[in-house]
């Protein structure tokens, strides 16, 4: 009993933590734009995640290790230090964006200013970060993250054209959508740099070490994985739908996350809306968590540091510095009055530049039997992941012209 | 002969300044009206969402904090739009068009304020709530039809 309790805790934590500022603003407005002609992407995204999240978990338990150290040992300091760039500056991007999402879902439980938020939504952050046990953390922002399963209710209270929705899917473009060629792979791209944020495998992985992950616990984790991120990726595409049934029609085009809030207001009202504002501060709550402990993890990992939450905030002080430095960077980002959802757009697509600089190393080491023994990659999962690192050397490499054509998505 | 090659070179560079000139200004009078469609685009998106908040309110359907910041995010988003409209330069004929989306902003950004203010005036709004829903509807019409003509040219 207790065993599937906790199987069915993991996997409602994975969905529930799955979505993040990234995934409900671009989702949003993907739909508000392009219907559902770009829900492959999501599906293309989940398959991908779990993918390499599965790996660099399975690289932790085995290894009893986290994915970082053992890049930098296996790969050499310059390689690592590609890597850690990489990752780490968009690591703070997305904190930024992050923080600001729960500003903007706070604003819209408050109607004050995101401004005002800032400052509370990081000390609030800390303070959990300091104060409250790994597994509570991760277990509570993932349980009410589940609250955002209104949107996928929604879909169907809206009694939407199924198959007007299923030919978008197909490809088929809505009427009411009128996108140049280069726009809409601009977006593929942003949703695809969304459902691969580098910093939920550096989380995943840095996480098996937190909880003390042994082989034994690599069944679970694939149950995890494989059940709850595709659940998760469901979601976002209902959240996609919500849009393209109720805002792509009126020609909305999303900009702001209350627009994200109102197919679920049509079909549920205040209660609806209730429900989906608690969601948006769980989600975006429970991934700012997340990466500001990655970027802890990444730096303290890359030069030796002692890092985790398993240890007393005194025995690895480097780390919480870190998380601390991270922290007042994102509010100095957000005070120079950027728009929290555009940060969030242009956060997701450097997420894609640097998405090969993340996925190289783990499929690596992920090979090595120096580390992983009889546990290193199969056959079939070294073909999909070099098939992956293709998508994603492609995606990095057209982001910035497809920038510059699209002018940004506009 | 030196005379006739330099005259050569002379013509040849000056239809080609030509031709860069006429190229740059084709391309800065399509810029300009790109720009503005694109403004009228975001302006009649930001009505219409504006719009769909004051229908839901009427149902009963919003929290009155959505409400409160649809409505300024509205507002922000149309001021910056009527900004980008003034700053445009009016070249290539652009000048009626611009005068007509950037009427058709105010006019949004007009609805708009008169929402925010009967919103707070609190009960007894529904009517003046109702017929600034409309009338952000209107413009938002126009607004989408002047952006596609813009396109359209």
């Amino acid at each position: 009993m207790k065993g599937i309790f906790a199987v069915a805790l993991g996997v409602l934590t994975a969905i529930g933590g799955f979505v993040d500022i990234g995934d409900l603003v671009t989702s949003s407005l993907v739909g508000s734009r392009f219907g559902l002609t770009l829900g492959w992407v999501l599906i293309v995204g989940a398959v991908g995640i779990c993918l390499f999240a599965q790996m660099s978990g399975r690289v932790a338990a085995v290894s009893g290790r986290a994915t970082f150290e053992i890049i930098r040992e296996r790969l050499g300091a310059r390689m690592a230090l590609a890597n850690l760039s990489a990752s780490f500056l968009i690591n703070l991007l997305t904190l930024a964006a992050e923080v600001g999402g729960i500003a903007l879902s706070l604003q819209l439980a408050s109607s004050i200013e995101p401004a005002l938020w800032f400052p509370v939504a990081a000390i609030a952050l800390w303070i959990v970060i300091w104060r409250v046990k790994f597994s509570i953390l991760e277990n509570v922002t993932g349980l009410l993250g589940l609250a955002l399963l209104v949107f996928a209710v929604t879909v169907f209270f809206l009694h939407p054209d199924w198959s007007a929705l299923g030919s978008q899917f197909l490809l088929q473009p809505s009427p009411h959508s009128n996108e140049a060629p280069a726009t809409y792979w601009y977006y593929a791209i942003g949703l695809f740099g969304s459902s691969m944020t580098p910093y939920e495998v550096f989380f995943y992985s840095s996480g098996a070490i937190e909880e003390k992950w042994t082989p034994k616990d690599l069944k679970q984790s694939r149950l995890n994985v494989l059940v709850g991120f595709p659940l998760g990726a469901i979601l976002s595409l209902s959240i996609v739908a919500c849009s393209a049934i109720v805002l792509l029609p009126k020609g909305i085009g999303v900009a702001s996350l209350f627009e994200t809030a109102l197919p679920v207001a049509q079909a549920f009202g205040k209660i609806g809306l209730i429900i989906a504002i608690l969601g948006f501060v769980a989600v975006t709550f429970g991934a700012a968590l997340e990466v500001t402990l990655s970027s802890g993890y990444a730096l303290s990992q890359f030069f030796g540091w002692p890092w985790g939450k398993f240890r007393r905030p005194a025995a690895a002080s480097r780390f919480h510095v870190v998380m601390i430095l991270s922290l007042l960077a994102a509010i100095g980002i957000l005070f120079t009055g950027v728009d929290p959802v555009q940060l969030t757009e242009f956060s997701v697509v450097f997420s894609a530049i640097a998405l090969p600089l993340t996925y190289l190393p783990i499929l690596i080491v992920a090979n090595d039997p120096g580390y992983m023994g009889d546990q290193v990659n199969g056959k079939v999962t070294n073909f999909f992941g070099l098939v992956f690192l293709g998508i994603v050397l492609l995606a990095s490499i057209a982001a910035i012209p497809l920038m510059i054509i699209s002018g940004a998505g506009a | 002969m030196i005379h006739r090659l330099l005259a050569v070179r002379v013509a040849s560079g000056a239809l080609a300044l030509l031709l860069a000139a006429a190229l740059a200004g084709c391309s800065a009078d399509a810029n300009a009206r790109g720009s503005l469609s694109q403004s009228a685009t975001t302006a009649a998106s930001a009505s219409r969402a504006a719009g769909l908040l004051l229908g839901q309110n009427e149902s009963g359907r919003i929290l009155p904090t959505v409400l409160d910041t649809g409505l300024s995010d509205a507002a922000d988003r149309l001021a910056a739009q009527a900004q980008n409209v003034v700053t445009l330069t009016a070249i290539g004929g652009i000048g009626a068009s611009r005068a007509r989306v950037l009427s058709d902003i105010r006019a949004a950004q007009d609805a708009v304020a008169s929402a925010q203010e009967a919103s707070a005036a609190g009960h007894d709004s529904g009517r003046a709530l109702e017929r600034q829903r409309q009338e952000l509807d209107r413009v938002a019409q126009q607004l989408a039809a002047s952006s596609k003509r813009l396109e359209q040219q």
